[in-house]
């Protein structure tokens, strides 16, 4: 008779970015979490292997992990979800645009994500908005989602190019005043569905700014 | 359906456990430094700060890898034993700010008249002092007293000898001046203190600070001007470092920095402990056999319309748990733990992870 194996998952956290950010501001508060698959690659599934059923995921379950890097706008891109067991085609969420350039400030695009394949996917708890710097862009929900619990912050520049977060099913990415050309990412998670896209985010630099104005 | 789960009440531990958690004090995870451990960086020991205090670092400074791990400042209550700056009143010199500097953040109720003391018969109260301050990165929340020990070797025409330096910690509870926690230091060995041959009493070479990372020397012992009249040579000896191996110079450096870096790297041994108080919450993430059993890994599905990429997962998915995020209500990823290995998840697997964030 063998011993049972007693190891227990434990695995330590890295605060990301933002994290550190709301800990200095004494405003840090987890309250729900979700799981990812980032790094898996479902080709190396292998249902054909020589050994059988057992040893499908032999490859993926060998592959060593990397750390986790703190870089939140590009963490759990990819993410698990629930969907009724006999399901065969999967939510996909879907964005008109490819890319968004702002060419002077105060210039503003509406982004509609949509979700096919799952009927009213999303309508209840919308869409996360994230864009990467938010000192050269501003998010502003444009439809909120049914849940009316949801609620948004605004975001000052503060020149520290941190990332700003909104949830809505509709969201406008309007130009900041900036100095010199820059480009951010916006990334839009679906919170029922799962599933994200990113799109780059082109801020072209303010052509009438004078002398000793001031910009972010 | 959610790709978020919340938290219920009992799936936090809440991080109010501090426990003492100690590591090296010096960079790199090094024990102790030794003589090849000592460096100092010439543009900055000859620049005009040097003349208040030396950064000693890890490596050759020359190595992008090299941090300093302490600095060394030499202290004089009337000023001897610094250039006077040009244009500055006589007496305001880089040894007596010093002095002052250290004497107001230690002192209780300083004023220009208090020196420092210590708990000495032979000398209680202190001219000259010697300040080694750990770079805060270093030493964290404080010194772990008890815990370090520094050789100081040194050299002069009549002796040549070493001597080793501990804290007085296992014989006391230690006493708090100005706020500050204070132990004195002591010459002995690991814990256990050495007394002088002939009063077999303690010898107090001067005071650690474990909050502020401070170790502060009787810069009197150190620079070796203390005599004990009809003590024995043997005695004498161990009392003295003879550093300033003469009378204290007026409108000169007498270099003791340079010479306490040197009393260090001749010692050839360094030693010490961070201590902190780390408050970890514990987060028991579960994820029951009937969730998470399908992803959004564009790998997991074929084409646009969203069809799974394998067909035996049809009814049977087989998805794989890489990583944890940590979420606020707003949806921010506040925290993310990654797995060693990937963990499988399907309909008759359930998981329960139990994640730990250090602040």
């Amino acid at each position: 008779m063998g011993y049972l194996d007693n190891s227990s998952v434990t695995v330590d956290a890295v605060l990301t970015k933002k994290g550190r950010e709301l800990l200095a501001k004494g405003q840090l508060n987890i309250t729900k979490f979700a799981f990812g698959d980032d790094e898996i690659d479902y080709n190396l599934w292998d249902p054909n292997h020589e050994l059988g059923s057992n040893y499908y995921g032999q490859a993926i379950e060998n592959l060593p992990m990397l750390e986790a890097f703190s870089n939140d706008p590009q963490s759990l891109k990819y993410k698990l979800i629930t969907l009724p067991k006999n399901t065969q085609i999967l939510p996909v969420v879907t964005l008109a645009e490819s890319s968004v350039i702002l060419t002077t400030p105060g210039m503003s695009s509406v982004l509609s994500p949509q979700t096919s394949n799952i009927s009213n996917g999303n309508q209840q708890l919308g869409y996360t908005f994230t864009i990467a710097n938010a000192d050269i862009v501003e998010l502003a929900a444009q439809q909120l989602p049914s849940n009316t619990a949801i609620i948004n912050t605004s975001h000052t520049p503060d020149g520290n190019q941190s990332s700003h977060t909104i949830r809505a099913l509709k969201a406008s990415v309007i130009a900041r005043s900036i100095t010199t050309t820059q480009t951010t990412t916006l990334t839009i998670t679906a919170n029922e569905t799962g599933g994200s896209i990113t799109v780059p985010i082109t801020v072209n630099a303010d052509t009438v700014l004078t002398s000793g104005q001031s910009a972010q | 359906m959610t790709a978020f789960t919340n938290f219920d009440l009992e799936d936090i531990v809440e991080g109010n456990i501090a426990k003492n958690v100690t590591s090296t004090i010096f960079s790199g995870g090094a024990g102790s430094l030794g003589v090849n451990g000592v460096h100092t960086s010439s543009t900055q020991t000859s620049s005009a700060a040097a003349e208040y205090y030396w950064d000693i670092y890890d490596k050759n400074p020359s190595d992008a890898a090299a941090e300093v791990q302490y600095q060394i400042a030499y202290g004089h209550y009337a000023g001897s034993g610094s250039i006077l700056p040009t244009g500055l009143t006589e007496g305001l010199t880089p040894t007596r700010a010093v002095y002052s500097q250290f004497r107001n953040l230690l002192i209780e109720n300083p004023t220009p008249t208090t020196k420092f003391t210590m708990g000495d018969s032979a000398n209680t109260t202190c001219d000259r002092m010697m300040f080694i301050s750990f770079n805060r990165a270093r030493f964290k929340e404080q010194i772990d007293v008890g815990n370090w020990s520094l050789t100081l070797s040194g050299s002069t025409e009549f002796y040549s000898h070493s001597i080793t330096l501990i804290d007085d910690s296992s014989q006391t509870t230690g006493t708090t001046e100005n706020g500050h926690k204070v132990y004195n230091i002591i010459s002995g060995s690991g814990t256990t203190p050495s007394v002088n041959g002939d009063t077999s009493a303690y010898e107090y070479w001067g005071k650690i600070y474990p909050e502020l990372g401070i170790l502060a020397l009787n810069g009197d012992r150190v620079a070796g001007n203390i005599s004990n009249t009809g003590a024995s040579a043997a005695s004498q000896r161990s009392q003295n470092l003879y550093l300033l191996n003469g009378a204290d110079s007026s409108g000169t450096s007498d270099h003791i920095n340079e010479k306490m870096h040197w009393a260090i790297k001749s010692g050839s041994y360094f030693s010490g402990r961070a201590d902190e108080n780390v408050s970890s919450t514990h987060f028991f993430v579960r994820a029951k056999n009937s969730k998470y059993n399908f992803t959004t890994n564009e790998t997991f599905k074929t084409g646009s319309a969203g069809q799974l990429r394998h067909a035996s997962m049809n009814g049977d998915p087989q998805v794989y748990i890489s990583t944890v995020g940590l979420y606020n209500d707003a949806n921010e990823l506040c925290a993310v733990a990654k797995l060693s290995k990937p963990l499988l998840k399907n309909f008759e697997r359930e998981a329960t992870i139990r994640v730990k964030l250090d602040y």
